[in-house]
């Protein structure tokens, strides 16, 4: 950090803590959790909603607001996918998976906080990078085309096998191929070409309805018919993770917040993603993978700080370049505009007072959400010991209105309805529901890529070797899934038996 | 004689019964490998090069790749014999004939209306609530959802003949 850039900061940091700063600040936390803990209705919904609130403040109040809106509303997804296995958006999916089993062994309370507090580690760490060097990452992103987008999905992809792993590879892959598939119809995202496009399958299927059915109505579906009376009937955990288990959530939360950071800078790469391979990761690292599922603290801390860290890093090509990479960041993307203020390179240079004062406000708002949901989080993991038929009430129509809310067409509640049939369905004769989200979230950037590449190579697949940073994607994604089970044959030894 | 048409009738029945996902699968990956191919053709107008995908292709080839993988996985299945599943509970086909309610009755009576019986029916009929403690819990239910996302989040929900 050079002289400039800390007095500045430093200086943005005395002007924050006025009162009023500090106070619209805490405001935009607040309302953006309380809509983000609303199913369907993630970061981008929160800031579309609430940005006609900020119209009649001055520029960096308004900027202020809005990025606590924006972390406000990505906290509040987790409370949903932590405590009723509803992701409040695709981000959260991952979240659902060892959180809920936490909810239902009486520790909802210890996943909720190690959320909140990997979320804010991650949160501010990546801050650093951002006031140090945003134009140069910003630079080094722009090297991402679509080769090199192509050889990250397919790392991606590996990942899956992770998910597979109780039910079997094979069954993975069909999970992950169907939800590409679904993602085929409507219409092609390069030509424009109508793909079993008739009727109310013009517009495909959106995600949220996606989310809600699969998740919410399969879930509730299941419980009632297995006649469960509680999620938790016992005495709940305490807050604060014991202290070995605490530990290993911060590690995790490093590792995800690194991974978030590093993707996050890339155009396009959402969030949704970046959970996926955080876990993944993790798993890998961890020394009792076969543990992931059914509740272990890294499988919520570790997509929890990666979420949040491309969340931050998502900045970087915003206030660098002048290019959102994710529609949240369109939105804040457009107000900036409303003030007049043009995100791009000469940014930092002419609007200096009131960019410096947004970076310090990222640190502030993440202060401000640790402080606001830690001790929220007990009182949250009560909805635990609610009798079932309740949550399932509150489930069932906040699905419907979630659903619905997404684009405001009835057909969406019937997605979710036939997606929740699917959930049922998929449970029922035991195959994986994460690789089907994973191919639906992924399948329209890795056919855009596919057939972007392949238009830029005449048709030859070699551009995919020939890029150095898609091969090295190609060879990392290799060394993934083969280095395990040979990691594991080495150290049995030749006699077969572990040291 | 019968008993052994019977028998075998009941043995298919029971296989299909048991793998209908895969045959669904399956069905549905040959109906996008077919439907990407007619499409391949109906756009080649469109001036795509042969060597390049476009949209039929790749619809035509993820079909393909399911359809391919869905009969790996049905042969995996066979081999390994996995065991008779119970048929789904009746109180899950009761949640799903009211949510589809639901869902039909929205256009008529509005989104609240609608939710509101949904959770009345659904509390009473399929977890054996008493009503009194349904009509409560929908009152409160519709309430609050009303509040967060028509007021708080200005999303407008569906009215129906009665206007709210």
């Amino acid at each position: 950090m050079n002289i400039l850039q800390a007095e500045n900061i430093f200086s943005h940091f005395i002007t924050l803590l006025q009162p009023v700063h500090i106070l619209f600040c805490l405001l935009g936390a607040v309302l953006g959790n309380l809509v983000g803990v609303l199913p369907g209705l993630g970061p981008p919904a929160a800031l579309a909603i609430l940005l006609p609130l900020t119209a009649y403040m001055a520029p960096v109040d308004m900027l202020i607001m809005m990025a606590a809106i924006y972390y406000g509303a990505m906290y509040g997804g987790t409370i949903t996918s932590v405590l009723i296995n509803i992701p409040g958006e695709a981000s959260s999916v991952v979240t659902c998976i060892d959180g809920y089993q936490m909810t239902k062994q009486g520790r909802g309370a210890e996943a909720l906080a190690i959320a909140a507090i990997g979320s804010f580690m991650a949160g501010t760490l990546s801050i650093i990078p951002l006031q140090l060097f945003a134009p140069p990452l910003a630079e080094l992103a722009l090297v991402f085309g679509p080769p090199e987008y192509m050889g990250l999905l397919l790392m991606s992809f590996v990942t899956l096998v992770g998910f597979s792993a109780q039910s079997g590879l094979i069954k993975g892959l069909v999970m992950l191929v169907l939800g590409m598939a679904l993602t085929t119809i409507g219409v092609d995202p390069l030509a424009g070409a109508y793909r079993l496009g008739f009727g109310p399958f013009i517009g495909g299927f959106d995600l949220i309805p996606v989310l809600m059915g699969l998740f919410g109505l399969g879930e509730v579906l299941m419980a009632t018919g297995e006649d469960v009376q509680n999620i938790y009937k016992g005495k709940l955990g305490r807050l604060i993770p014991p202290r070995h288990e605490l530990v290993k959530g911060l590690k995790s939360s490093a590792r995800g917040g690194v991974i978030g950071f590093i993707l996050g800078l890339l155009p396009g790469m959402l969030p949704s993603v970046t959970t996926f391979i955080a876990y993944d990761v993790e798993r890998r690292v961890s020394k009792y993978p076969e543990k992931f599922g059914t509740g272990v603290i890294e499988g919520v801390a570790a997509p929890e700080a990666a979420n949040n860290a491309t969340a931050m890093s998502g900045f970087i090509p915003l206030l660098s370049l002048g290019v959102p990479t994710t529609p949240a960041l369109g939105i804040f993307f457009a107000g900036l505009m409303i003030y007049g203020l043009k995100p791009g390179p000469l940014l930092f240079q002419l609007n200096a007072d009131i960019v410096w004062p947004l970076i310090a406000s990222m640190y502030l708002a993440n202060v401000v959400l640790l402080i606001l949901n830690l001790p929220l989080a007990g009182i949250w993991a009560r909805a635990a010991r609610i009798p079932y038929h309740y949550i399932a009430a509150i489930v069932l129509s906040i699905c419907l209105v979630g659903a619905y809310s997404a684009r405001n067409i009835i057909w969406d509640v019937w997605v979710c309805l036939a997606f929740g049939l699917l959930g049922y369905a998929l449970r029922y004769y035991q195959w994986p529901i994460v690789p089907l989200i994973l191919g639906m979230i992924l399948g329209d950037k890795f056919e855009e890529s596919l057939r972007q590449s392949l238009e830029m190579s005449g048709g030859s697949f070699n551009i995919f070797f020939a890029r150095p940073i898609c091969l090295g994607f190609l060879i990392t994604a290799m060394i993934i899934l083969l280095a395990p089970p040979i990691i594991r044959k080495f150290r049995s030894g030749p006699s077969g038996t572990s040291d | 004689m019968n008993r052994e048409h019977d028998y075998r009738s009941k043995v298919v029945w029971l296989s299909i019964s048991q793998n209908m996902d895969s045959f669904c699968l399956i069905a549905m990956g040959l109906l996008l490998f077919v439907g990407g191919l007619h499409l391949d053709f109906a756009y080649s107008d469109l001036g795509f090069r042969p060597e390049t995908i476009g949209p039929g292709a790749y619809m035509a080839g993820i079909g393909f790749l399911l359809f391919l993988l869905s009969v790996i996985d049905g042969f995996t299945r066979i081999k390994n014999s996995v065991k008779k599943k119970a048929k789904p509970p009746v109180a899950t086909l009761k949640g799903f004939f009211l949510l589809a309610l639901s869902a039909s009755l929205i256009p008529l009576f509005g989104f609240s209306i609608s939710i509101a019986l949904l959770i009345i029916l659904f509390m009473t009929w399929v977890t054996r609530q008493r009503l009194l403690k349904s009509i409560l819990t929908s009152i409160i239910v519709t309430a609050v959802y009303y509040v967060m996302f028509v007021k708080v989040a200005g999303i407008v929900l569906p009215k129906g003949i009665i206007g709210f």
